[in-house]
Parts: structure tokens; sequence; C-alpha cells
């Protein structure tokens, strides 16, 4: 029996049921959206793809090269910020509120500290020439990852938001289910940031062409 | 909810979170293990690096990140996600319109392949 099942939180009629298990109708909701978001990373990072492979020149001399042992320090943040999301979504399951908030707290800090790294590497990559709008690189580099960095900030809200509810007892009665709907949400958050990290950071720029 | 029930459903909540942390963590070693590949082969392509290896296929790392990034989005999604445990049109409704961009991007690398941009 699954754990939602266990807490008596389906709330379908059978033929809901036959499509989507003991989804709640949130989770439905939250899945849709996230695939309607996904489409939109799609299509930021074919657009940088396109790019990329017809220009002569992606490197202009004088730009600075992006620091994959950086984005390495915010992706290893980012995946453990994941993991701490799935420790407080069992909490949450198990009516216990003193972990939901301890691990809720870990992953929003993880979320901040992410938001706080992409600054610094935004300040220093503007001082050293890497500026939007001069250049195909240093604008797909900014509008890309600004637009993860805006599902971080929007996460970290909408944990907070959780977080404030969670402490006022609205998660003890065993309905987790606006905790589940968070946690696809951070997961989407990574998932895309594994894609971002790998086409922006880790494809060298200078390589064999 | 008698007491003996609710003891027996405690039970079986524990026990099954107790094996969504397992199965999470070794998830967890798993995706960082696959991010630790990653920059080791992007570093043998990325000159001043101590890894750098002029001679290393551009093609073979390129494939090799696109594979190694496909697995991590794959464990989040299955089982951070928690898409492995949803209904089959669930899964359907999420994989099949994922499929064209990622079947498109697929052409376009290899498009970009062919005319060896790196």
């Amino acid at each position: 029996m699954s754990a939602e099942a266990a807490t008596g939180l389906s709330i379908h009629t059978s033929e809901t049921q036959e499509y989507f298990g003991t989804s709640s109708t949130g989770k439905i909701g939250m899945w849709i959206f996230l695939l309607s978001d996904a489409f939109s990373f799609v299509g930021l990072l074919l657009g940088y793809g396109m790019l990329r492979s017809g220009a002569h020149v992606w490197h202009h001399p004088g730009e600075p090269e992006l620091s994959v042992n950086f984005a390495a320090l915010l992706t290893i943040v980012l995946v453990s910020s994941s993991m701490s999301m799935v420790m407080a979504l069992t909490a949450a399951v198990e009516r216990n509120r003193s972990q939901l908030l301890l691990f809720l707290g870990l992953t929003i800090l993880g979320g901040v500290v992410f938001l706080a790294g992409q600054a610094y590497e935004y300040t220093h990559l503007i001082e050293e020439g890497l500026v939007f709008g001069r250049s195909a690189y240093a604008s797909t580099f900014y509008v890309i990852t600004s637009f993860h960095g805006l599902h971080v900030l929007t996460g970290v809200i909408y944990m907070l938001f959780i977080f404030v509810r969670g402490a006022g007892g609205k998660y003890d009665s065993g309905d987790y289910r606006e905790v589940e709907l968070v946690d696809l949400f951070w997961h989407f958050v990574d998932l895309v940031w594994v894609f971002v990290f790998t086409f922006i950071y880790l494809i060298p720029s200078h390589a064999g062409a | 909810m008698t007491a003996v029930t609710r003891e027996h459903h405690d039970t079986t909540v524990h026990a099954e979170q107790h094996a969504t942390r397992k199965a999470s963590a070794i998830t967890f070693s798993f995706l960082v293990v696959l991010t630790v590949l990653e920059i080791l082969l992007a570093m043998t392509r990325i000159e001043g690096s101590a890894l750098y290896n002029a001679q290393m296929s551009g093609d073979a790392v390129f494939w090799g990140l696109v594979f190694l990034a496909a697995s991590n989005a794959f464990l989040v999604l299955f089982f951070f996600m928690n898409l492995k445990f949803e209904s089959k049109t669930m899964k359907y409704m999420v994989a099949l319109p994922l499929a064209f961009p990622v079947l498109y991007a697929l052409v376009l690398i290899a498009e970009a392949a062919w005319r060896r941009i790196w």
C-alpha cells in the first residue's frame, strides 16, 4: 500500500484512479506545470545549441572562461538540497514536524547558498568582461542561468511558505500533499540544472575547433 | 481509527519511509559519482587542466557528457520525483511530450558533431 493510500488521502473517483493512481489532483497539476516549464528550458537550451553550433567564433578574445570548479560546487549544493528535500517529505509523511522543519530549513539554506553563489559568480564575470548583450556567449549564459536562478528563487520562497505552514502544525495531521508539491518543484530545479551545468559549463569553448 | 490499527498504520508508514530514504541515499550517491565523472571527462578537453589530453576525441567527450547528464536526469526524475512509482498514464504524460524535443536535440547535436564544432 502506498503511503498516500495509507494516510487515507486518496480523493479520487474510480475513473481518475484508473489513470492516475492515488496521485492528488494538485500533483497531476504540478506535473503538467513542470512539463510546460521544461519546454521553456528546452527552448532556451536548443536556441543556445543552435547559436553555438552556427557561430564561427563562440568565445571572443577577452571574454572570461566560466569556472567549472565553482559551478561544480553549486551543483553539489543543489543535489544535496534535493536529498534534504526527500528527507523533509518523508518526515512530513511520518507526521514528524521537527524533522520536517529541520530538513526543509536545510533545503532552503541550500537554495540560498546557490543564489548567493550565482550572484558572486555574476559579479566576477561582469568585472572580467562577460557582459550581457555583447556576445551570444555572454547573452545565452545570462539568460539561461538567470532563468534557472529565478526558479531557485521561486523555490526558496515557495519552501519558506511551506515552512511557515509546517511550523504552524498544518501537516501534523498527515496531509502532506502540499509538501509533496514543493518537493516535486525543487527536484525539477535540480533536474534542469543537470543540463544547464553540462551544456553551459562543461562543454569546453576552445576544444578541437 | 483504533489505537491498534493506528499503531499498525504508523509502523507501515515508517517502514515505507525508511525504504524511501535508503533508496534516495543510494540515488544521491550515484548523482554525486556521475557528476564527478562528468567533471573529470570535461577536464580532458579543457586546456590548462591537469587532465587535459589533446588526443582525446571531442566527439567521445561530448557524447559521454550527454550520456552522463541524461543518466543524472533519469535518476532525479525516477527516484527523487518518484516517477517510477506513478501510474502508466502519468509516465506517458511526462515522457511522450518530452520525447520530441529530445529527438530534435539529438539531431542538432549529431549535425553539430558532423561539422566538428568542438
